[in-house]
């Protein structure tokens, strides 16, 4: 992929842009995609490969250079922040919703291959961190995780979740193995996200306001073949001004008036299954809710959700996500691929993943769950 | 209407060979399934059941074990059947690749690690539960004329 590696400076002059557009097509490649509502700060420092996909309501702010390279996504609500030293992401690289890099970071750059490959993927997981470190190709960070300033992940090493690892020692003791399943994963995620920096460049093509505010998913794919409208209160809306960011199938049981507390945050169905949002009592800025085909997701009435708290789907109907009412869901939290009850609490910067809580559960903040039962504390 | 997976761990934690399966899962090729989905041609392939197989190492000198753990997954043979294909699916979509096999079994390296003897199983059973948000297989058949058969439900890795 070497002779892809031609990165397209975004002519970006403004000091600070809030929307831009889809980034065109180069070295025959395929095109990028920005969605609209990323924010950029000196945006002529922010260089974009081919087939990128940089979700709603990132932001990039590039006092020093920005480099992503080819076939990388950059989702919803991650920061890159270059204010002391350039942030580089080479090649398949995936930030997945709300983690960040920081001055100096550097994600799947540096580091080998299985058998010699010239290029694999790298993650970085839900809300997790990378501050100044290194994470090379073919590593990992798991959800809510943190990779301290000058520390290197090596390859073949995944950054277990909640853990901060701030020294070099550290990577033996809160790291495991990648394997098969791990690559597998990754390649899958970046496979996606290249087809939703095809899907929605197109989209974007056909007119730019279809990929602003409440709107359709790019469809188009054997598995999506479909464009799908949100529905407010049973009514089919497309609303290109509204302030968030909600994509395809998406049902929300509140109307477009109370819908309007919904600011900066993003709920996608790009693959079309529908998920169901009962009413929203709060909603933070920067929330995510994702879900996929062959995945369910429903949400009961009275949910409260922190600001840049993450609700995914996984990717099978055992891993179907659902919430009763009354679920409050602390800030920089996930639920990931779980099922709890009504009234439960889930305490900011915790994780709760291939789990059932029954109704009233209250997660203590910075608490890991998986399987049901605490597996350590997000230690940072 | 596919069987949902029933658990079948044949192999209990020890130190068990790995069950001679590496060969026949061998992949023969893969392709890229974009493009209008063709009608299925017939049911999912049924029968689908998965295991765990468990490889470790003696304990080093400085008393870790190294251990693996291999998910299983299997299913029935399929009437017509000229070979199958299966893709996975990860919480952010359905990848478009698809990798095309020969044998009715796929064997997947699920979990791994480095731990005192008696810390295996609870870590092997944490990275196991943390498989299963991140990645699914489904499985379709290929028959005769390059008809396809229906996908089957997806199986979550690391499911027992």
């Amino acid at each position: 992929m070497a002779d892809r590696r031609a990165l397209f400076t975004l002519a970006v002059a403004a000091a600070v842009l809030a929307g831009s557009a889809t980034v065109p097509a180069g070295a025959g490649a395929g095109p990028s995609f920005v969605d609209p509502t990323v924010t950029m700060v000196r945006g002529a420092d922010i260089h974009l490969g081919s087939l990128v996909y940089v979700g709603p309501f990132a932001t990039l702010m590039a006092a020093a250079p920005i480099h992503i390279g080819d076939e990388s996504d950059v989702q919803d609500s991650v920061l890159l922040s270059a204010l002391r030293g350039p942030v580089t992401l080479g090649e398949q690289s995936i930030m997945a919703h709300g983690s960040a890099a920081k001055d100096g970071a550097e994600i799947g750059e540096a580091g080998t291959c299985p058998g010699g490959a010239g290029h694999c993927p790298s993650f970085v997981g839900f809300n997790s961190e990378v501050d100044g470190g290194i994470v090379e190709r073919d590593a990992m960070v798991l959800h809510l995780a943190r990779v301290g300033p000058g520390v290197r992940i090596p390859s073949g090493r995944k950054v277990l979740s909640g853990k901060n690892v701030v020294t070099q020692a550290q990577v033996a003791t809160k790291t495991a193995p990648v394997t098969e399943a791990d690559r597998l994963f990754m390649q899958g995620v970046i496979e996606v996200n290249v087809a939703f920096a095809r899907g929605y460049s197109q989209l974007a093509a056909e007119g730019p306001s279809n990929v602003r505010g409440i709107n359709v998913d790019p469809g188009g794919t054997d598995f999506n073949p479909a464009r799908d409208l949100p529905t407010l209160a049973g009514v089919p809306t497309r609303d290109p001004a509204f302030r968030s960011r909600i994509i395809g199938d998406v049902r929300l049981a509140d109307d477009a008036s109370s819908a309007r507390r919904l600011v900066l945050d993003s709920l996608r169905a790009d693959e079309g299954e529908a998920f169901q949002v009962g009413t929203v009592d709060a909603m933070g800025t920067n929330v995510t809710f994702h879900a996929l085909e062959h995945t369910q997701m429903a949400l009961g009435d009275h949910g409260r959700y922190g600001a840049r708290a993450i609700i995914h789907g996984g990717p099978a109907l055992s891993a179907t996500t659902r919430s009763g009412s009354s679920l409050t869901l602390g800030a920089s939290a996930v639920l990931f691929q779980s099922q709890v009850g009504d009234g439960v609490t889930i305490g900011a910067r915790s994780l709760v993943q291939a789990s059932q809580l029954p109704a009233g559960t209250v997660v203590p903040p910075r608490t890991v769950v998986v399987d049901g039962a605490v597996a350590g504390a997000v230690e940072w | 209407m596919v069987a949902r997976p029933t658990r079948r761990r044949t192999v209990p934690f020890l130190f068990a060979a790995a069950a001679g399966l590496a060969a026949s899962v061998a992949l023969a090729a893969t392709l890229t399934g974009r493009g209008p989905a063709p009608t299925p041609s017939g049911p999912a392939p049924a029968g689908l059941v998965t295991r765990f197989d468990d490889e470790a190492s003696p304990p080093s000198a400085a008393g870790e074990v190294s251990w693996r753990t291999f998910w299983v997954l299997c299913w029935d043979a399929y009437a017509g059947a000229d070979r199958f294909e299966t893709r996975t699916l990860t919480g952010e979509g359905a990848s478009p690749r698809l990798t095309v096999r020969r044998d009715r079994c796929l064997r997947i390296e699920a979990a791994a690690g480095a731990s005192p003897p008696a810390a295996v199983d609870r870590e092997r059973a944490l990275l196991l539960a943390s498989q299963q948000g991140q990645l699914a297989v489904q499985v379709r058949a290929v028959l005769a004329g390059g008809h396809r058969s229906e996908w089957s439900q997806p199986v979550a890795v690391g499911s027992g």
